[in-house]
């Protein structure tokens, strides 16, 4: 059994692209790695700045919504170094004595290593006071980091080849969808979700209860191994397939990047399971002894308030995290469930080396 | 024509618009050995491969032992070839060559192994059996090639040109050589050649070809001494000759005048054709210029040179400045010398005369 | 002076030999150093781990089979292709080569979508089988080691095709004219001849394809995806996602010299077989 390393930990919980390094994330996050290497604070330290060391999935929402509305009110630059939760754990620990990123946007597990390694600062009302609003179970470790958003796995389908949308996860595995559905790969963070809604299936236990019963999710998995076309890592080739027809369903389709499908056109719909989901990781926080640390405050702060939610929900389908927001049409009833996070980053190479044996053709 | 082994009748082939043969019909009896003799181009080869199947015929029929073998594939023809240059299979060794087209056959590996030692034996290379080709000498690979053909016993033995890979002294050598090895299977056998001395050497009957026909077929004797058309005569040997023009015919004796005077032939020509005559230099006699001649062809000129070949002599004659006349001797005459007038005299029968007036 | 002739002509090979030095020898070594050192020293630990689970050795043979079958379908496709651009001439010749080369100018990601559109169930080739009735319903290609079997070959085709036909051209056509004379059948000059003169070709051509098949990454993880787990998917997977290094080398070392003993074994036998006959 290969050790569990912080490292790894951070790889597998990356956002749905666990090995694509594609150009374009690279080059900023070289680029970003190399000024943080150099001499950071004397070229930042001229303007009134704040350096978000972001995710880059979170992109477009971020730079069209989110920072200009900051940017406004409070007369200051962001900058936002877009990267995987990986780069922006190494960014902490290099410059650990001498932070220059004030917000920090991680996958939720990696978030469990910056705590554990005190690279965090807690996120009380005191300093940012719409983590009051936000919903139960979205404050994680006393507040080290909160969820920003709550991106949602639900079934994504060819609306072409399937007219009546699976209201139910059990219809993944109905007979007529036999070698059409696309799963997610165990190594993708959505592929664990899928694993957890197996057991769920299998079992009937809560789904809290569920993803501890692993066993149950692979019995679930295996009874299903007719209906699986594929299982992928590169989402762009799962949905390419899903819109050529090929594939009739991605079973563990995360909202945003099928709903950014939709958008430019694809015969793709979304649909959200009556028995209710889980949330992709999507948290964020202050980094303990950053620059600017109320910048960095009114920044969560903001981001969390009811205004930008509705805002940003209304744009990516996916849940808002405060409470006071209504949910986007049809996602009204959705039910997201919570991830014990720790269990997964404890067990996932187990999972991984099972999924091999028991999913192999 | 019982007797043929090979029969080519009407055969016909165009590259495109290049015809290569243009209708050629050839008969060979059974043990014969026969030459195709031509420049490079005149369609020899062409009539070779198609012989062997390795070339279709636009138009004809190629006949082996009176079977029609027009559209049999080459490797049902029983059809033998020795290639210019040897074709020999260059990852086996000497016997294995030999051994190549018997084990193709249902043929037992005793008798293969019996065949293949009779054959190298004949070709004197049964010492070398288990060498690989590479390092072979142009001739033993030669004499491989032609184990390995006469091998599989075929009814016909083409050589294309076997011996332009060898140098003057070994081909001469070869040619002898190779002569008694068919001799002894007694197998009819194609030669295909642009080498005269060659053909001459060898064959029991040649075929000149030009531009894709046969001119004449028939003994080297034959061909030497009455070439029938004056592409035979230019093709094969030396000759000298003289333009002219027919004068009238008198009890069979053409006259016709020429820069040397009137001279005659035993040939049918109407008065006034411009025509060549031709006389091969050896058939020449030459006397001092006081002494009768003893023939009805009789022409004095001046010796200009004499070029020592060896064996014999070239004297080079001129008449008013332009005309050379070649002779051919094995000696001087007693008292010729270069500026010497000479008669010059041939027999009637030595006389060819081809129409055209050009030299 | 001719005495030192060959050494300086081998100097002309120095910049490639220090080149692969340093970007190939000393990572290979530090790469087979690392399977055996662990933190407790020298040990084999990693590949008793490994080998004493069955499922490693499904692994190795999926990525051997894989492979093999591979460059059996690149052998038969390429060989009549490489006689065929032996044969032909001029513009057909350069029309043809440009044709074997310039896809290797494509990427194997671009292939790989491009082999989805052609192996879909409504896709050129099922529709082909369908109208000719070789299929009565649509049958699933993508994702099946058949459809890995065919990308791959698809992309490693030159591979095969190139070292074939250098071999080939220098074949004197007349050995096919002369072996047909003596009486052989087109089927026995096949085997007697054209294979044994272009055997050194064809092992080539065969161990680089089977190297490239066996070392395959992207290829396997865009057409098949991680239900179908080689050596090489193991190996990227144990050093990028699980960061376990000595997992990785063990496995890459592994593939290594599988590869490495298969390709000199089979062209060992070719050459002894060829001494014999």
């Amino acid at each position: 059994m290969p050790d569990l390393s912080g490292y790894w930990l951070g790889a597998v919980m990356e956002n749905s692209r666990p090995l694509s390094l594609d150009r374009r994330n690279f080059v900023v996050g070289a680029t970003a790695l190399a000024s943080a290497l150099a001499a950071p604070s004397i070229l930042r330290a001229q303007t009134r700045e704040l350096v978000v060391g972001a995710a880059s999935s979170q992109k477009s929402w971020s730079e069209e919504i989110m920072i200009p509305a900051f940017e406004k009110k409070h007369n200051v630059k962001v900058i936002f170094e877009g990267t995987r939760s990986l780069v922006n754990l190494e960014k902490m620990q290099k410059n650990k004595d001498k932070q220059y990123l004030s917000v920090v946007q991680m996958d939720d597990p990696v978030m469990i290593t910056a705590v554990a390694e005190g690279l965090l600062d807690p996120i009380t009302t005191a300093r940012v006071p719409n983590a009051a609003l936000l919903k139960p179970n979205l404050t994680h470790m006393d507040g080290m980091w909160v969820n920003y958003l709550q991106p949602w796995v639900g079934i994504a389908y060819n609306t072409a080849k399937v007219t009546t949308p699976p209201g139910s996860w059990a219809e993944v595995f109905d007979q007529k969808f036999k070698s059409r559905v696309i799963l997610p790969s165990l190594q993708n963070t959505e592929g664990v979700l899928a694993l957890f809604i197996a057991s769920y299936l299998k079992t009937g236990k809560p789904m809290s209860e569920a993803q501890k019963d692993i066993d149950s999710a692979f019995a679930k998995l295996v009874e299903m191994k007719p209906n699986v076309l594929m299982s992928y890592t590169q989402e762009a080739q799962a949905y390419n397939l899903l819109e050529q027809g090929e594939a009739y369903l991605v079973a563990g389709a995360i909202s945003s990047v099928a709903m950014a499908r939709k958008s430019r056109g694809a015969p793709v719909e979304l649909a959200a399971p009556k028995e209710g989901t889980f949330s992709m990781p999507s948290g964020i926080a202050l980094v303990k002894g950053g620059p600017q640390p109320e910048l960095a405050a009114a920044y969560i702060d903001m981001l969390i308030s009811a205004e930008l939610q509705s805002k940003i929900s209304a744009a990516t389908f996916a849940l808002p995290v405060n409470k006071t927001v209504a949910a986007p049409a049809g996602l009204e009833n959705l039910i997201i469930h919570p991830v014990d996070w720790a269990n997964v980053s404890k067990n996932r190479a187990s999972w991984v080396a099972r999924w091999d044996r028991e999913l192999s053709l | 024509m019982q007797n043929s082994v090979l029969e080519v009748a009407g055969a016909e082939k165009a590259f495109g618009s290049t015809t290569v043969l243009s209708g050629v019909d050839l008969a060979v009896e059974n043990g014969e050995f026969i030459s195709l003799l031509g420049p490079s181009g005149c369609g020899k080869t062409t009539l070779l491969r198609i012989v062997a199947g390795l070339l279709s015929a636009d138009r004809g029929t190629v006949k082996l032992s009176g079977a029609d073998i027009t559209g049999l594939p080459t490797h049902m023809r029983g059809v033998g070839v020795v290639f210019q240059n040897y074709a020999l299979f260059p990852h086996l060794t000497v016997a294995q060559n030999v051994a190549f087209g018997l084990k193709a056959q249902q043929i037992s590996a005793g008798d293969i192994r019996a065949t293949v030692a009779k054959y190298l034996d004949l070709v004197q290379l049964t010492s070398m059996a288990d060498r690989p080709i590479r390092g072979l000498s142009g001739g033993q690979q030669q004499r491989v090639a032609v184990a390995r053909a006469l091998a599989v016993s075929p009814k016909l033995l083409l050589l294309d040109e076997p011996f332009s890979a060898l140098d003057r002294k070994l081909r001469e050598l070869m040619q002898i050589e190779l002569k008694r090895i068919l001799r002894e299977v007694g197998i009819t056998t194609v030669l295909v050649t642009h080498d005269q001395e060659e053909a001459l050497v060898m064959s029991d009957r040649i075929a000149v070809m030009n531009k894709g026909a046969i001119e004449q077929f028939a003994a080297p004797g034959l061909i030497y001494q009455k070439p029938a058309s004056r592409f035979v005569l230019d093709f094969v040997g030396h000759s000298t000759r003289i333009a002219g023009t027919t004068a009238k015919t008198t009890d069979g004796l053409l006259a016709i005048e020429t820069a040397f005077g009137t001279l005659h032939a035993q040939s049918g020509y109407i008065p006034g054709s411009p025509v060549t005559v031709a006389i091969r230099p050896e058939r020449i006699s030459m006397s001092m210029a006081q002494e009768t001649p003893p023939s009805v062809n009789v022409l004095s000129a001046r010796l200009t040179d004499i070029i020592f070949q060896g064996s014999k002599y070239h004297l080079l004659f001129e008449n008013q400045g332009d005309s050379h006349l070649l002779v051919e001797a094995g000696r001087i005459p007693e008292g010729m010398a270069v500026g010497a007038n000479v008669h010059l005299h041939w027999s009637l029968e030595d006389t060819l005369v081809f129409p055209g007036a050009q030299e | 002076m001719s005495d030192r002739t060959p050494d300086r002509v081998a100097l002309l090979a120095l910049p490639a030999l220090v080149y692969m030095v340093i970007v190939f020898a000393i990572p290979v070594m530090v790469l087979i150093g690392r399977s055996f050192f662990g933190p407790s020293g020298l040990s084999v630990t990693p590949y008793i781990d490994f080998l004493s689970d069955g499922f490693n050795w499904r692994v190795i043979f999926n990525t051997l089979r894989t492979a093999a079958l591979t460059t059996l379908v690149c052998l038969v496709i390429g060989y009549p292709t490489a006689l065929a651009l032996s044969w032909s001439k001029g513009f057909v010749q350069a029309i043809m080569l440009v044709a074997i080369i310039l896809p290797l100018s494509v990427g194997v990601i671009v292939k790989a979508f491009a082999w989805q559109i052609v192996l879909r169930r409504d896709g050129i080739v099922a529709s082909l089988l369908m109208a000719t009735g070789v299929w009565d319903e649509p049958k699933l290609l993508l994702f099946t080691e058949t459809g890995l079997v065919l990308g791959a070959a698809n992309i490693f085709l030159p591979f095969m095709i190139l070292p074939i036909y250098s071999v080939l051209k220098l074949i004197d056509p007349s050995l096919q004219h002369a072996a047909a004379t003596l009486g052989a059948p087109p089927v026995y000059r096949f085997f007697r001849l054209s294979l044994p003169l272009a055997a050194s070709g064809i092992i080539s051509g065969c161990s680089i394809v089977f190297s490239l098949a066996t070392s395959m990454y992207v290829i396997p993880s865009l057409l098949i995806g991680d239900r179908y787990q080689t050596l090489p998917t193991l190996t990227a997977r144990a050093f990028l996602l699980m960061r376990n290094e000595r997992l990785g080398s063990t496995t890459a070392t592994i593939l290594l010299f599988l590869t490495i003993a298969i390709v000199m074994l089979t062209a060992w036998l070719v050459r002894r077989r060829e001494v014999q006959t």
